[in-house]
Formats: C-alpha cells, sequence, structure tokens
C-alpha cells in the first residue's frame, strides 16, 4: 500500500493512501494520524494547522460569510418553520 | 503419423465446434480457432481471476475542513463512491460530505452536524475529469454550510 502526506507552505494538509502528492512510510503515516486525532478544537476565531514537525500551530480563522442556501433550504426557512 | 483410429468425421467437427465455442465464449473473442493450436493459444490468452474490472481504493484524511479535493486512479474508471468513516462524529460542528457516489448523489450533514441530506448541486457535487474524481463543496467561500471535505475524517474511497 502506498501512503503519502500533502504538503503546503510547510504545513501538513492531509494524509491518505493511493497515488499522488509526497510518498511516505507506513510508519510515518501513522504517526501523523496519532497528531491528528490529538488536534485542538476549533472556536470561532481560532483554528489549527498542522507542522510538518507534527506539532498544531494555531490562526485566527475569517469570519464565516452568510451561509450559501440554495433555494430548497431558502424555501425551507421562509415557509417550512424554520430550516435547520 | 498413425492411422490407427475410425471416427464419424461430422461428430469430430461438430464436437470441436462445441469446444471453440465454449472457448470463444469465455474469452471474449469471436475469432476462427482452428484446432489445435488456435484453441491452445486461446486459452492461453483467458485472463486468470475470469477477468473483468479491477477495483481501486484508497483513503483521505484532511487535516483542515477541505473545499474541494480530487483523487486520481491508476486507470480509468467508471464508478467512484467515497464515504466518510473513521474520526467522523454528529457532532463535528459544521457541514460535511459523508457520502458521494460518482452519478447520482451525495449526502451530507447541515452545518449544526446534525442532519443528513442529499447535497444539491449548489451545495457540493462529485465530478470526474480523465481518471480524477473531483468532490467539492459549492458555494464562493468555505461557510459553515458548505458541505466539505471535515478534517479529521478518513474519507474511504473505491473506483472500479
Amino acid at each position: 500500500m502506498r501512503y503519502y502526506k500533502q504538503i503546503s507552505n510547510g504545513y501538513i494538509l492531509a494524509i491518505g493512501t493511493g497515488l499522488g502528492f509526497n510518498e511516505i512510510t507506513e510508519a510515518e503515516y501513522e504517526d501523523i494520524k496519532i497528531a491528528i486525532a490529538s488536534k485542538p478544537p476549533r472556536t470561532e476565531t481560532t483554528d489549527y494547522r498542522l507542522r510538518e514537525d507534527l506539532t498544531w500551530e494555531s490562526y485566527e480563522v475569517e469570519p464565516e460569510p452568510e451561509p450559501d442556501l440554495d433555494d430548497a433550504e431558502a424555501w425551507e426557512i421562509i415557509f417550512g418553520g424554520g430550516g435547520e | 503419423m498413425a492411422v490407427d483410429k475410425l471416427v464419424d468425421s461430422s461428430q469430430l467437427d461438430s464436437d470441436l465446434t462445441s469446444v471453440a465455442n465454449a472457448i470463444r465464449t469465455k474469452g471474449g473473442t469471436s475469432a476462427s480457432l482452428a484446432f489445435p493450436a488456435g484453441f491452445v493459444s486461446a486459452i492461453a490468452a483467458i485472463p486468470t481471476g475470469g477477468g473483468g474490472s479491477s477495483v481501486e481504493s484508497g483513503t483521505y484524511t484532511p487535516t483542515v475542513r477541505t473545499k474541494s479535493h480530487s483523487i486520481t486512479t491508476q486507470e480509468s474508471k467508471s464508478n467512484f463512491v467515497v464515504f466518510a468513516g473513521d474520526g467522523f462524529s454528529y457532532s463535528l460542528g459544521s457541514a460535511a460530505m459523508i457520502l458521494g457516489i460518482y452519478g447520482h448523489y451525495c449526502v451530507g450533514t447541515n452545518n449544526s452536524g446534525s442532519t443528513v441530506g442529499t447535497i444539491s448541486n449548489s451545495q457540493g457535487s462529485l465530478t470526474k475529469s480523465g481518471n480524477t474524481f473531483t468532490y467539492a463543496a459549492g458555494g464562493s467561500t468555505l461557510s459553515s454550510t458548505s458541505r466539505c471535505w471535515q478534517a479529521g475524517v478518513t474519507y474511504q474511497w473505491f473506483a472500479w
């Protein structure tokens, strides 16, 4: 099985199995998987990204814009008693 | 050449034709097969394991909520399914794609993580270009209702 990690600007964006990105060993894959499981919880203003040394770095998140509603969701909110 | 047996030539032709037809059916060919060399070659050419398409599979675990991700298969595939596996929880919060079946539909949670519903095209879509399947959440920004790839979840995919 081929293991990989997806890197961008010194941060690990993802891991996986299959084609593409930077191939890694199974041991490294398992180490990153453990690090992912220990990610601190995201808040409204702070999220965390994973450095290549497997430590988490906090960063400020942009306030989330108004939700993108499709016609069905908008209809439900207007006529359906509250939507989601 | 030894001439030591008498045979019914019509019956022999019929029997050889039956065997040839069976070889052609199994081998997926309509070619004329000369006995015995053609028979031998055609049987040798039949794929082991009964032939048929192979299944490719893999996983993808994003470390951050990801709006769009593509998966490329080794060979061209017509079918693709991806679903959220290890790490998925309804209490994650923020909308997420949890099941995608190419050519059919995608299913996801809402921004409270408590409702599962079919993802409309404006909320997200699973598309194919060449050997690459892409799921992308809808909208121009990564909002709380974008049915994205959820962080920390190991997505499992199969293509055939």
